[in-house]
C-alpha cells in the first residue's frame, strides 16, 4: 500500500491519501474539501542518475568533439559533431551538442528555450492611449508610440499566432494626437500673429 | 535544425489568480507535442512554463472555498448598493422609473457578477507535481474546466508514461510505503518542505534608511504648495509642472512602497507611505472630476447664451473656479499636507531611534503570518491515509 503525501489545496493542512488505483479521490481531515489526486508512474521513478562518458580505450575508436579522451556515443543532429555521454543533450526527440543550444538562446530560434516574450503591440497601444488622460505628455509619449509600433512591428511576440491589429491601432491614436499638437500650435501662431 | 515550429492547441483551462484582483495575469493551459505549456498573459509580457509528459508524476485537483466566500461579498455588495439606490433616491425626490434606473445600475452589477461566478462552476486549484517542483496551474481554476483538461491530458501523460495499476502501486501489500512528489532531489530521512509551501520560520528583514520615503512626503508636500497655488495662479506652464510632478510622487511613491517591502520602518510609516498612494490617486480622480465638472458647466452657460461662440480649444483657456474646484482644492490641499506631516514626523521619530539606539540597525526578524499559521511537517514515515477505510483508520 503506498500513501501519497499532499497538502490540502482549500485550506494547506497536509494529509496523506491511500493510492489504490491511479486516480483516486480524497478529502482533506481539517476542511473537507474534496480532491482528485492522479498519479503516474514518474512518481515511483527514482532520481535519474547522472552519466560520466566513457573512457576512450583504443585510438582507433571515435571519440568526442569536445572531450577527446571520452568516447563518442551519438551524432549531433544539429551539426553533425560526435558527442559522448556527457555532451548529449536530449533536446525534444532529438540528441544535440551544448554549443548547438547555446547558439539557438542566442539567436533566439528555439521556442522551446524561450521562457518569455514582451508584447510591443501592448506597450506602443499603452504609450498612444494612457497618455491622453494627462494631455500635456501625449507631446512625446506620440512619438515615442509610433517608434515602438514600427520598431517592432515584425518581431514575433507571442508564442501563439498573434494579429497585428493594436500596432495599426496604436500609430493611428499617435498620429492623431500629433496632428492635434499642429492644429493646437497652428491656431495659437495664427491667432498671435493677428 | 532547432527552430522547429510548435503549434499548440488550446487546451480548456483559463482562469485568473485571485479574480485578477492583485495579479493583472490571465493563465491558460496550451497542448504541444509532447509538453503541456503554462502561459501566463501579463500586462506587457507573457511567460511559459512548460511540463513534459514524461515527467508528471502526479496531477492534485482540490476543490476550494472561493466560489461562495466571493458570492457572499458580491451579495453584501448588492445589498449595500441597493440601500445605497434607495437613500440616494429619496434625497433627491426622484420618481420611480428613475429609482429602478438607479437602483439596477448600482445593485445589478453585483448581482450580474455573482450569477456569472456562481454559473462558472466550483472552483479548485491544481497542483502539478515533477521530480523537482510543485507547480500551481492557476489556470485549472474552476472544477469544470480542470476535469476537461485532465480528460484530455491524462491519456496523453499515460501514452507517455505507461499506466499505473493497482498492483504496480501494491494495493494489496501490508505495509505502507510513503510516496510524495517532488522530494527525490532532498534525502527521503529530511523531507524539506514542497515548494509551492510557504518556507516556516521569521522572515529576515533589510533595515531601510528613509531616503524614498523623506522624498516622497516632501514631493507631497509640495503638490500641496501647487493645489493651493492654482486658487491665486493658473497657467499653462503650470499645468505641465503640476502634471510632471505628479508622475515624479507617483514613481517614488512606487519605489518607496518597494523598499519597505521587509524592512525594518515601522508600521505605521509603512502605513503612511500607502495612504500617500491613495492621496494621489484620489487628486486624479478628484481632479479630473472637477475639471469636467467645471468644463461642462461652462459649456452649459455658453450653449444658454443667445449667441453661443464655442471655441474650439476652450478648455485650454479654462479658468478653473466654482464650488467643485473649491471642494477639490480644499480636501487635495489638506489630504496632502496631513499625510507629508505625519510621514515627516514619523521618519523622524525613526531616525532619532535609530540614532538613539544603533543595534536596531541590525536587520531584525518577523514572523509572518503565513509562517506563523505554517503547520510542522507530520511525520511522514508511517503516515495515516485520510482516504482509508473506516477499519483501518
Amino acid at each position: 500500500m503506498r500513501t501519497f503525501i499532499l497538502q490540502c489545496g482549500n485550506c494547506g493542512g497536509l494529509g496523506a491519501a491511500r493510492l489504490t488505483d491511479a486516480s483516486v479521490e480524497w478529502k482533506c481531515r481539517s476542511c473537507a474539501a474534496p480532491a482528485r489526486i492522479d498519479v503516474f508512474p514518474a512518481l515511483l521513478r527514482g532520481p535519474a542518475t547522472g552519466r560520466s562518458g566513457e573512457k576512450l580505450l583504443v585510438p582507433e575508436e571515435s571519440s568526442c568533439y569536445y572531450h577527446p579522451d571520452k568516447k563518442a556515443v551519438v551524432v549531433c543532429d544539429s551539426c553533425g559533431r560526435f558527442l559522448c555521454a556527457v555532451c548529449d543533450l536530449e533536446f525534444g526527440r532529438r540528441h544535440v551538442c551544448p554549443r548547438c543550444i547555446e547558439s539557438a538562446v542566442s539567436k533566439d530560434k528555439s521556442q522551446r528555450l524561450r521562457l518569455s516574450r514582451i508584447y510591443y503591440d501592448e506597450i506602443a497601444l499603452a504609450l498612444a492611449a494612457i497618455p491622453m488622460l494627462f494631455f500635456w505628455i501625449t507631446l512625446f509619449t506620440a512619438p515615442a508610440a509610433i517608434y515602438v509600433a514600427v520598431r517592432y512591428s515584425r518581431r514575433r511576440l507571442s508564442i501563439l499566432p498573434r494579429r497585428k491589429w493594436r500596432f495599426l491601432l496604436a500609430i493611428a491614436l499617435a498620429a492623431l494626437q500629433l496632428m492635434g499638437w499642429i492644429l493646437a500650435v497652428s491656431y495659437f501662431f495664427v491667432s498671435g500673429i493677428e | 535544425m532547432l527552430d522547429e515550429d510548435i503549434t499548440y492547441t488550446r487546451l480548456p483551462a483559463r482562469g485568473r489568480r485571485g479574480f485578477g484582483l492583485l495579479d493583472p495575469g490571465r493563465y491558460e493551459l496550451h497542448l504541444g507535442p509532447d509538453h503541456v505549456l503554462h502561459l501566463c498573459r501579463g500586462l506587457f509580457k507573457e511567460t511559459y512554463k512548460r511540463f513534459y509528459f514524461d515527467d508528471v508524476q502526479a496531477v492534485v485537483v482540490s476543490r476550494t472555498s472561493t466560489r461562495g466566500s466571493m458570492n457572499l461579498f458580491l451579495a453584501v455588495l448588492s445589498l449595500a448598493s441597493a440601500f445605497l439606490a434607495v437613500t440616494v433616491s429619496i434625497a433627491f425626490s426622484l420618481d420611480v422609473l428613475s429609482t429602478a434606473a438607479v437602483l439596477a445600475l448600482l445593485a445589478g452589477i453585483p448581482l450580474l457578477l455573482l450569477a456569472w461566478n456562481t454559473a462558472l462552476g466550483p472552483t479548485c486549484r491544481c497542483r502539478l507535481y515533477t521530480a523537482v517542483q510543485t507547480e500551481d496551474l492557476a489556470a485549472m481554476s474552476r472544477m469544470r474546466r480542470a476535469e476537461a483538461t485532465l480528460a484530455i491530458l491524462g491519456p496523453l501523460i499515460e501514452a507517455a508514461q505507461g499506466r499505473l495499476t493497482p498492483e504496480v502501486l501494491g494495493a494489496d501489500s501490508e505495509e505502507p510505503i510513503a510516496v510524495e512528489a517532488s522530494t527525490h532531489a532532498a534525502p527521503l530521512t529530511a523531507p524539506a518542505p514542497r515548494t509551492a509551501a510557504p518556507a516556516a520560520g521569521p522572515t529576515p528583514l533589510h533595515h531601510e534608511h528613509g531616503a524614498y520615503h523623506a522624498a516622497c512626503f516632501g514631493l507631497l508636500l509640495a503638490g500641496g504648495a501647487t493645489i493651493l497655488l492654482d486658487v491665486f495662479w493658473q497657467h499653462h506652464v503650470k499645468d505641465l509642472m503640476d502634471t510632471s510632478l505628479w508622475l515624479a510622487e507617483v514613481i517614488v511613491v512606487v519605489l518607496a512602497l518597494r523598499r519597505q517591502q521587509n524592512s525594518d520602518l515601522p508600521r505605521g510609516l509603512q502605513n503612511v507611505t500607502w495612504a500617500s498612494l491613495i492621496v494621489l490617486i484620489a487628486d486624479f480622480v478628484l481632479g479630473m472630476f472637477a475639471m469636467m465638472f467645471v468644463m461642462f458647466s461652462k459649456l452649459e452657460a455658453e450653449m444658454a447664451s443667445p449667441e453661443p461662440q464655442l471655441d474650439p480649444f476652450f478648455a485650454l483657456d479654462l479658468t478653473l473656479e466654482g464650488p467643485a474646484f473649491e471642494l477639490y482644492t480644499a480636501l487635495m490641499l489638506a489630504a496632502h499636507t496631513v499625510v507629508a506631516v505625519v510621514g515627516l514626523l514619523r521618519l523622524r521619530e525613526f531616525r532619532a531611534a535609530l540614532a538613539r539606539d544603533p543595534g536596531r540597525r541590525q536587520a531584525p526578524t518577523r514572523t509572518t503570518a503565513a509562517a506563523a499559521s505554517d503547520p510542522p511537517f507530520p511525520d511522514w514515515t508511517a503516515p495515516e491515509a485520510d482516504n482509508a477505510p473506516e477499519d483501518s483508520a
